[in-house]
């Protein structure tokens, strides 16, 4: 099927879908439907299915299985991203490491730990 | 101080300004707007993502840069304006945002650890605003193995 700017085509009885705008790289299209008709960027429903798996693989031994077979960067290798940003750097450093779970990214006057 | 209950750790306080929005949610978890990022001894760089509202949604984070150290964002501007930054750059990966990606840990589901390289979870921390950033524009794969062929045949080599 080939259609041009303003052509539309149909979907079964109920989803229209027409061309409403073709660029170099992209097309809009405009899309009309039922409202029990999920629209959704395919990507979209990848990454929710990821995270679906994603959240049920958090359990304590698949935390420490990961941390085994993982090889990680050391403690201390330049990993300039999540503890990197000013927040950390500037503010928790000086809060001695405790040894609980601890919530991060808040700021240092808070004893924020409880095992 | 109040207190959650977390999916792995047990009961853990938290202040509320360690608290970050994610006004959308994440697909699969839309309902889910609020997050602690906790942090355990011995799991570094892991991060957990822990729902403020429900203790069983709880999300183990990798630094991208850890996974990837050459990691470049590609996001959309709509992206940018969820984030509360200005339109026409991309973000500095550990200056403006906080990014890492989702971990898909292993099981029986899928046995080896994977990571969502393609949709990292973005966060700016001054606004305390997050979201999970699908990128479009983006080679990246969504099952980013966690251990490479290269790995497994080095401690091949070794054992």
């Amino acid at each position: 099927m080939r259609r041009r700017a303003g052509e539309s085509f149909l979907v079964g009885d109920a989803v229209e879908i027409e061309v409403l705008e073709v660029c170099r790289a992209r097309v809009k299209l405009g899309i009309v439907a039922p409202d029990s008709v999920l629209i959704q960027r395919k990507e979209t429903q990848i990454t929710r299915d990821e995270n679906i798996t994603a959240a049920r693989s958090v359990r304590q031994q698949s935390i420490s299985s990961l941390l085994n077979k993982v090889a990680f960067p050391p403690v201390g290798a330049p990993v300039k991203n999540l503890t990197d940003a000013a927040i950390i750097d500037n503010e928790m450093q000086s809060v001695p490491r405790r040894k609980n779970t601890r919530t991060v990214f808040e700021p240092p006057r808070y004893e924020s730990v409880k095992g | 101080m109040p207190r959650i209950q977390t999916k792995c750790f047990g009961e853990v306080d938290y202040s509320p300004d360690a608290v970050f929005e994610f006004p959308a949610g994440v697909p699969g978890f839309e309902g889910e707007h609020d997050f602690v990022f906790l942090e355990r001894p011995g799991a570094y760089p892991l991060m957990f993502m822990q729902s403020v509202s429900s203790p069983e949604v709880c999300f183990i984070l990798l630094p991208v840069l850890a996974a990837d150290p050459n990691y470049r964002l590609s996001l959309a501007e709509e992206d940018l304006a969820a984030l509360r930054l200005p339109a026409g750059r991309q973000p500095r990966i550990g200056k403006d945002v906080l990014c890492a990606v989702l971990v898909c840990a292993g099981g029986e589901e899928r046995p080896d650890p994977t990571a969502n390289l393609l949709a990292p979870i973005l966060v700016n921390l001054k606004r305390q605003i997050g979201i999970q950033a699908i990128q479009t524009q983006s080679a990246y794969s969504y099952r980013y193995p966690l251990i490479s062929q290269d790995r497994h045949v080095e401690l091949a080599a070794c054992s």
